[in-house]
C-alpha cells in the first residue's frame, strides 16, 4: 500500500535537523574529497551534532526567496500552511553553505587562488539570492598547521582571504588533510552547528517581526502559520522547549479559527499535525503524561468536528489516524525506555484506531453505495495542476478559496462524488486488521489475555467480512476455548455463529458438524428457533444433503458455497466423522453409573448410562458404544 | 447511573449481567470480560494483605472512549463490575462506591436464600429490581 491521503507527511514525522550544504567537493573523482565527505556522513551516532549534510555544486540554485512584503494591509492568506514549506527548510534551503577549497598558506600563486576562492564564494552568495543563509569557507590543506600565532604568513593571508571573500574570521576554517581527519571533521561540524543555530535564530526573529503588521480579522490564518514556523525553526535549532511552547500556542490558535464545513478539514489536518508535534516533543522530554493529556484534549476538541455529512467517513479516517500515530509515538517512546502499564499502553490507541477504521468502513458502505453505472467524474476534480495541493487539508477543486459560501455548488457535488468513489475502492478490512494486530501485540505484552482474545475475535470477524474464511476460522478457533473454559456462553455463542458461517461458506463438513453440535447444546444462548434451524441443517448434512445457508451471509459467497456443497455431497462415501467432544459442550450430555461400588467375581457388572439431548428436536442414535478407559477392561468394550 | 452491571463468579464466569440498551448486550459482555484482566492484576497486586483491612472497591479499571469501567471484589473473590457512560460526569467515586455497596448487600441477600445454589446464575427478582434502580432508564 502506498501512502494514503491520511498518512502524515514524512517531513512532519522526522526529527528536524539543521541543514548544511557542502560545495566544492568532488566526491566522485577526488579521493581526498571523498574521504572528507565520508568522515562527515559515516557513523553519525547520537553523540554527533544533529546536522543533515548534502553535497551540492557551487552554482546550485536554491529556492527563490520571495520579495519582502512591505505591507500586509491588502494581503489575504489563502491557507494555513503550504505543503512544501517543511520540506523546503529541511532539505532545500540550507542554514549554512560551506565552500571547500584546496589552498595551503605557502601557495606560490596565492593572489590568483585567493581571487578564485572569492569568486566561488560570490557565486554561492548570488545563488542564495538574499536569504539569510550563512556562508563559510574551509581550506583543505596538505600540511599540518603550526600552532596559532606562530605562522605569521598564515595569519596575514587568512585576514586577506577573509577580506576578499567578505567573511568574518569565524567563518574561515582550515582542514589539514592528515591522519586525524575525523577529529578535525568533528570540530568543524561543531562550528557549523553554531552557525546554523544563529541562522535559525535569525529566521525565528524574522517571522516574529511580521507579527506587528497582522490584524486579527483578516490574518487569523497567518497567526497559526507564523506560530508553526517559529516552532519548526526552534526544532531545527534543537531548542525543543521553545518549540513545544510555540506548538502549544499554535495549537490553541488553530482552534480559534472560524470553522465552517468548507475549511474544517484544513483545520483538523493542521490540528492533527501540531498535536503530533506536541505529543512527540512531550515524549522526547520524558513527560508522557503531558503527551497523553494533550492527546485527550485534542480528541475531545476534534471528536465532534465531523464536517460534511456526505464525507463523514473522512472524519472517521482522520480520527483513526490520530489514534494510530499516537500509538506509534507511545510505542516508540517505550522502545527508548519508557515504561507503560496494563491500563495505559499503546494497545488502547491502536484498538481505538481500529474502532474508527471500522466506523469508517460502515460509513463508507452507506455513503458510497453508488450504482455501478455512476462514472468517475472527468475531468478529475481531485487532480491539481501541479499534482499536489498548495495548502495542507484543502479541497483540490477549490484551493485557496476562503469564502464559506460555495461559489460553485455543481463543482462541489462532483468533488464529493469523486471522493466517495475513491473511498469505495479502499480496502478497509486490511486497514482494520493491521490495526487490530498491532493492538494484539501490545496487549500480549501488558498481561491482558482477555483483551487480546477479544481483539482476535474482531480480527477473525473482519477476515470473515473480507471473505478470507480460512484465516477467520483459524483465529476464531484459537480463541474459542478461552471463552469456553471461562464459561462466557453468550460470547462463545457469538463466536461459534461466525465460525459456523465460515465453515458453511467453505463447505467444511467436519467443522460445520462440530460447531453445530455445540450451538445446539446447553452452552449456546441461541433462541430455540435458531437451534431448530441448525438442527435441521445438521440432519440434512447427516442425510447427505446440502444444508440451508446461514442467515446474513453474502449472497455471492452463498452461491459459491452451494456449489461446493453439491460437490461434497456427490462425493459421499466417507461420511463417518469421529468428533471428540471432550473439549467442548455438545448437545448430548452423557453420564454412566455403576450399580454398586464393587462387584464379586463371576457376577455380571451392571451399570446405567444416561443420555440427555439438549437440542429442540428429537434425534435418533444408531449405535451406542461403551469404552472403558482402564486398560484391563478394554476387551469388554461394548458396541 | 450505570449502563451495565455484572456479577462475576470467583472462577470468572458471569453470574449476572444486565445492560441497557439491550441491542449492545454483546459489546458489554466483551467489555466486562476484558475488564477482568485488570481485576486479576489488581487482586494479585493486593497480595496477602490482611483480609479484613482489604479495600473491596477497586476503582476505575479502565476508561474507554465512551465508557468508564469500575470494579469491586468481595472477600470470597466474587467480582462486581459496573460500566458508566463517560459523559456522565455527575457520578463521583463516592457514588460509585455506594452503588457497589448496595450491590454487595443485595448479593449477600441472594446468597442467604436457602434455595439459591452458590455458583448458579442469579435469578432473584429482588436483586433484579435493585439493579434496575441503579441503571439508566431508557424511555
Amino acid at each position: 500500500m502506498g501512502p494514503t491521503q491520511w498518512d502524515f507527511p514524512v517531513e512532519l514525522c522526522c526529527r528536524p535537523m539543521a541543514f548544511v550544504t557542502l560545495t566544492g567537493l568532488d566526491v566522485v573523482y577526488n579521493a581526498v574529497h571523498r574521504a572528507v565527505w565520508d568522515a562527515f556522513c559515516a557513523n553519525r551516532r547520537a553523540d554527533r551534532v544533529p546536522i543533515s549534510f548534502k553535497v551540492l555544486p557551487g552554482d546550485h540554485e536554491y529556492p527563490k526567496c520571495r520579495p519582502k512584503r512591505t505591507s500586509y494591509e491588502w494581503y489575504i492568506p489563502k491557507g494555513i500552511l503550504k505543503t512544501g514549506w517543511m520540506n523546503k527548510h529541511l532539505n532545500l534551503v540550507p542554514a549554512l553553505v560551506v565552500v571547500f577549497y584546496e589552498l595551503d598558506w605557502d601557495e606560490p600563486q596565492w593572489k590568483e587562488k585567493q581571487s578564485e576562492c572569492a569568486t566561488r564564494v560570490e557565486i554561492v552568495r548570488q545563488s542564495l539570492q538574499g536569504r539569510n543563509t550563512k556562508v563559510a569557507v574551509v581550506l583543505i590543506q596538505k600540511k599540518t598547521p603550526l600552532p596559532p600565532g606562530e605562522d605569521v604568513v598564515a595569519s596575514e593571508r587568512a585576514a586577506a582571504l577573509c577580506n576578499a571573500c567578505e567573511l568574518s574570521g569565524k567563518s574561515l576554517f582550515v582542514l589539514p588533510h592528515t591522519d586525524h581527519l575525523v577529529g578535525y571533521i568533528i570540530r568543524l561540524e561543531n562550528a557549523f552547528y553554531e552557525h546554523a543555530q544563529t541562522y535559525y535564530y535569525t529566521e525565528i526573529r524574522r517571522v516574529k517581526s511580521h507579527k506587528e503588521f497582522l490584524n486579527k480579522t483578516t490574518h487569523q490564518l497567518l497567526f497559526v502559520r507564523h506560530q508553526f514556523k517559529i516552532a519548526f525553526f526552534s526544532e531545527l535549532k534543537q531548542d525543543t522547549q521553545n518549540a513545544l511552547k510555540n506548538y502549544r500556542t499554535a495549537y490553541n490558535l488553530v482552534h480559534e479559527l472560524r470553522a465552517h464545513e468548507t475549511n474544517i478539514l484544513e483545520i483538523k489536518t493542521m490540528a492533527g499535525f501540531i498535536n503530533y508535534k506536541i505529543c512527540r516533543l512531550c515524549f522526547q522530554h520524558n513527560t508522557p503524561l503531558d503527551a497523553i493529556a494533550q492527546f485527550r484534549k485534542h480528541i475531545d476538541l476534534c471528536k465532534k468536528k465531523i464536517g460534511s455529512a456526505e464525507l463523514s467517513f473522512e472524519h472517521a479516517a482522520w480520527m483513526s489516524k490520530q489514534f494510530q500515530v499516537f500509538g506509534d509515538l507511545f510505542d516508540e517512546a517505550i522502545k527508548l525506555g519508557l515504561t507503560a502499564i496494563q491500563t495505559q499502553n499503546p494497545g488502547f490507541y491502536y484498538q481505538q484506531a481500529a474502532y474508527y477504521a471500522q466506523e469508517r468502513k460502515q460509513l463508507a458502505k452507506t455513503l458510497c453505495n453508488h450504482e455501478v453505472s455512476v462514472m468517475y467524474p472527468n475531468p478529475d476534480p481531485l487532480e491539481t495542476q501541479t499534482g499536489v495541493l498548495d495548502f495542507y487539508g484543502q479541497r483540490p477543486w477549490r484551493q485557496g478559496i476562503l469564502s464559506f459560501d460555495l461559489s460553485d455548488p455543481e463543482k462541489e457535488k462532483v468533488g464529493i462524488l469523486a471522493i466517495q468513489l475513491k473511498e469505495k475502492n479502499v480496502v478497509h478490512s486490511e486497514i482494520i486488521i493491521t490495526l487490530l494486530s498491532n493492538a494484539v501485540a501490545q496487549f500480549k505484552k501488558y498481561k491482558c489475555p482477555r483483551m487480546k482474545s477479544h481483539l482476535m475475535v474482531q480480527m477473525g470477524e473482519e477476515y470473515y467480512y473480507a471473505k478470507d474464511y480460512t484465516k477467520a476460522l483459524k483465529l476464531l478457533d484459537y480463541v474459542m476455548c478461552d471463552y469456553r473454559t471461562e464459561g462466557w456462553w453468550m460470547l462463545l455463542t457469538s463466536i461459534l455463529t461466525t465460525a459456523l458461517k465460515c465453515s458453511y461458506l467453505m463447505a467444511q463438513l467436519k467443522d460445520y458438524i462440530t460447531y453445530s453440535l455445540e450451538l445446539l447444546g446447553r452452552a449456546s444462548t441461541l433462541k430455540d428457533d435458531q437451534k431448530s434451524r441448525i438442527e435441521k441443517n445438521l440432519i440434512n448434512v447427516l442425510m447427505n444433503e446440502s444444508p440451508d445457508p446461514e442467515p446474513d451471509c453474502d449472497i455471492l459467497a452463498v452461491k459459491t458455497a452451494q456449489k461446493l456443497w453439491v460437490d461434497r455431497v456427490s462425493l459421499a462415501g466417507s461420511n463417518i466423522f469421529t468428533i471428540g467432544v471432550q473439549d467442548f459442550v455438545p448437545f448430548v450430555q452423557c453420564k454412566a453409573k455403576f450399580h454398586a461400588p464393587s462387584f464379586h467375581v463371576d457376577v455380571p457388572v451392571q451399570f446405567d448410562i444416561y443420555l440427555k439431548a439438549d437440542c429442540p428436536h428429537p434425534i435418533r442414535f444408531s449405535k451406542l458404544c461403551v469404552n472403558f478407559n482402564n486398560q484391563v477392561m478394554e476387551p469388554f468394550n461394548i458396541s | 447511573m450505570a449502563v451495565c452491571v455484572a456479577v462475576i463468579a470467583k472462577e470468572n464466569y458471569p453470574l449476572y449481567i444486565r445492560s441497557v440498551p439491550t441491542e449492545s448486550e454483546l459489546k458489554f459482555h466483551y467489555m466486562v470480560h476484558t475488564s477482568l484482566d485488570v481485576v486479576d492484576e489488581k487482586i494479585s497486586a493486593m497480595g496477602k494483605a490482611l483480609v479484613d483491612q482489604r479495600e473491596l472497591y477497586l476503582g476505575l479499571l479502565y476508561p474507554t472512549e465512551d465508557y468508564k469501567v469500575y470494579g469491586y471484589v468481595t472477600n470470597s473473590k466474587v467480582k462486581f463490575v459496573m460500566v458508566v457512560d463517560s459523559s456522565n460526569t455527575a457520578l463521583r467515586d463516592n457514588e460509585i462506591r455506594s452503588m457497589f455497596r448496595k450491590l454487595h448487600n443485595s448479593y449477600t441477600d441472594v446468597m442467604c436464600n436457602p434455595f439459591y445454589n452458590p455458583g448458579d446464575r442469579i435469578q432473584s427478582r429482588a436483586f433484579d429490581s435493585m439493579v434496575t434502580t441503579m441503571m439508566i432508564q431508557v424511555c
